[in-house]
């Protein structure tokens, strides 16, 4: 099958007083039309600057040490900035966390949702295709919705919009950072609804980035869990909840406070802290860390393939 | 047991703005609830709720408009009321970080409320060290300046600071939101290990029922700014006795693959509080709504001994529930 975004390699790094913070560690993934992907790890595992680097829109001061981001099979980290920006927006497109900032206060969502349109194709940014797009992601009384600002929306209609907005030029590739994390568990409930929903509808690939392992679970077809800026395990989402094989997977699933039985008094946690990234150990990154570490794991650990897509990088994965 | 907290038909409301208009708008609505020493009340519901209006009634930070809010079993009638109820009660609040002065130490903050409340403080040096070793950070933090922690370390500091006068009451504002979930699981362990060692009550405001079910022993059903249910936590989440309940819980996600919705339980989102829905205000959202909950409000009353809950047909519903759950 042919995959819409394949990211082979990829190493980021931030420049820091005194250094380089490796924030991306040859990671390597692919997603597939139709295909929610999720990326799921704690903050500061490197998964919001790998979704900002799958778009080329990395933060100032990030570098790309090596690897490619292939959409359709065209490098978008060599794009020239202009082939680039005919890009975003038409085949790849990107909903943030905070609905709020993600548009101007002082214009129309109406005017806003065209101008994103119109920069593209001006025929498609007339308002009855505007507003039919706002009442495909549930917005009741769409023509109404676009004279309005965005601070007459509540946050759960704005990241619609959101929604609606990037999906306007029918991208192939959706990328989602956190896009619940603000919302109520009601309207986090209808948002992944909505999304899982528009992969089949709009044919496209969607990538999610989360911290939350009940959307993960309730939305995702594959997953993604990462730990200090490297892919520590890979597989259908199935497998990787109910058999983890990474040690770091397991017990982040072990610690959700809705896995664990209430009648325990006590939750699991995890000891120790991440690792600091701009002094990685040799080894496994999570030996400190491990309960079940073997002498071998001062070592760096293989990337183990398993079959139907699934990988781990881990001593004890090995045959 | 005598209840640390007292709230008795508590009613807000705010000035609906305009020019010359005396009009207000509603906010809280006549609660009534009570919490004991020792014990852990979880207040639950959608943003614009009244959660957050009704944690800030109690630390007199927003005007009551009727009813009355009762401290130690004395009510809170002026200011030196509201100075011991300060005093005796903290706040931990949402943005933990941002609570925090960021031009002081992390030492200078655990000490702050002793020089705010004139309490003696000997040796601050030592007081802040106590302090943060009973939330489990170590004593060379007191030196670092709030931009240099992590979030797991700043919610810690905070609850550090609502400890630092041995409160009787902590409210807190939603105590893990945006924290990954290992560092949510360690948060959880300190408040109810604080609780054992300290018989601290807690008044927690939230909308994350996975923390409810682990902290909590009664829960608090908000919508609209009227509580909808009240009961012992386990018992409410087995059988929910209001529609709203059960679908608050329903829209959680599941962390399980193989327990994937089919269908939404709830659509749509709160009504203003500009336009409250006449009867039941729940029943434009209710998929069991009926002619009367269309006409007649229901009032909050008791189901079981420890139970209350204002909907019409709260004990058929909750049968259905029932059979629900054993199906499941």
């Amino acid at each position: 099958m042919n995959a819409a975004l394949v990211v082979e390699n990829l190493s980021v790094v931030y420049r820091v007083a005194g250094g380089s913070l490796q924030a991306v560690r040859d990671v390597s993934l692919s997603v597939q039309r139709k295909e929610v992907l999720g990326i799921v790890g704690e903050s500061g595992c490197g998964k919001s600057t790998l979704a900002a680097a799958m778009i080329n829109l990395l933060p100032a001061g990030a570098q790309i040490r090596q690897g490619s981001v292939r959409l359709n099979g065209t490098d978008l980290l060599q794009l020239p900035p202009a082939a680039l920006r005919s890009l975003r927006g038409r085949s790849i497109a990107m909903v943030f966390q905070d609905p709020m900032t993600a548009f101007n206060p002082v214009l129309t969502i109406g005017r806003q949702l065209a101008d994103f349109s119109g920069a593209h194709d001006p025929a498609r940014a007339t308002p009855d295709l505007l507003a039919a797009m706002l009442a495909r992601v549930g917005i009741p009384d769409a023509a109404r919705c676009l004279q309005r600002y965005p601070h007459e929306l509540s946050g759960g209609m704005r990241q619609r919009v959101a929604i609606a907005a990037a999906l306007l030029l029918q991208p192939d590739v959706l990328i989602a950072d956190e896009p619940t994390t603000a919302l109520d568990v009601t309207m986090e409930a209808q948002i992944i609804h909505l999304l899982r929903d528009l992969r089949t509808s709009f044919d496209c690939a969607v990538v999610i980035v989360t911290h939350h392992l009940g959307v993960i679970a309730e939305l995702c077809d594959r997953v993604a869990v990462m730990y200090a800026g490297e892919v520590v395990e890979q597989g259908a989402v199935d497998d990787i909840f109910h058999a983890p094989l990474h040690p770091y997977t397991r017990a982040l699933l072990a610690c959700d406070p809705a896995v664990v039985d209430a009648a325990s008094g006590r939750l699991p946690t995890i000891a120790g802290s991440v690792p600091d990234l701009t002094d990685l150990p040799q080894g496994c990154p999570f030996l400190p860390r491990c309960t079940v570490a073997l002498p071998a794991c001062h070592q760096p650990p293989p990337r183990v393939h398993l079959p139907e897509g699934r990988s781990v990088l881990c001593h004890r994965a090995g045959p | 047991m005598t209840p640390v907290l007292e709230l008795q038909g508590l009613s807000v409301d705010l000035p609906l703005g305009g020019f010359l208009s005396r009009a207000r708008l509603p906010i809280l609505q006549d609660v009534t609830l009570s919490v004991s020493q020792g014990e852990s009340l979880a207040l639950v519901g959608e943003s614009g709720s009244g959660k957050t209006t009704l944690a800030r009634a109690v630390m007199g930070l927003q005007p009551i408009s009727a009813g009355e809010v009762r401290f130690d079993g004395r009510p809170v009638a002026d200011k030196a009321d509201l100075a011991r109820l300060t005093r005796d009660a903290a706040m931990m609040f949402q943005d933990a970080a941002a609570s925090l002065s960021p031009r002081l130490t992390v030492g200078y903050l655990v000490t702050e409320p002793f020089r705010i409340h004139d309490q003696p403080l000997p040796s601050p040096d030592r007081t802040a060290r106590d302090l943060l070793a009973a939330v489990g950070l170590p004593a060379a933090i007191a030196r670092r300046y709030p931009h240099e922690l992590s979030g797991g370390q700043a919610r810690r500091v905070g609850v550090a600071r609502a400890l630092a006068l041995r409160p009787r009451l902590v409210i807190a504002d939603e105590p893990t939101a945006g924290l990954d979930v290992s560092v949510q699981a360690e948060v959880l362990n300190l408040l109810a290990d604080l609780r054992r060692d300290m018989g601290l009550a807690y008044l927690i405001i939230t909308h994350n029922l996975a923390l409810v079910r682990h902290v909590a022993d009664r829960i608090a059903v908000l919508y609209l700014g009227r509580v909808v249910e009240e009961g012992p936590t386990a018992e409410v989440f087995a059988a929910p006795a209001h529609p709203y309940t059960a679908s608050l819980i329903a829209a959680e996600p599941k962390p399980d693959p193989r327990k994937r919705r089919a269908d939404l339980a709830i659509r749509g989102e709160v009504p203003s509080v500009l336009r409250r829905p006449t009867g039941c205000e729940f029943h434009t959202r209710c998929a069991f709504a009926r002619d009367i909950c269309r006409r007649v409000a229901p009032v909050l009353r008791p189901v079981t001994r420890q139970r209350r809950t204002s909907c019409h047909f709260a004990e058929q519903f909750q049968q259905q529930g029932e059979h629900h759950a054993m199906e499941n």
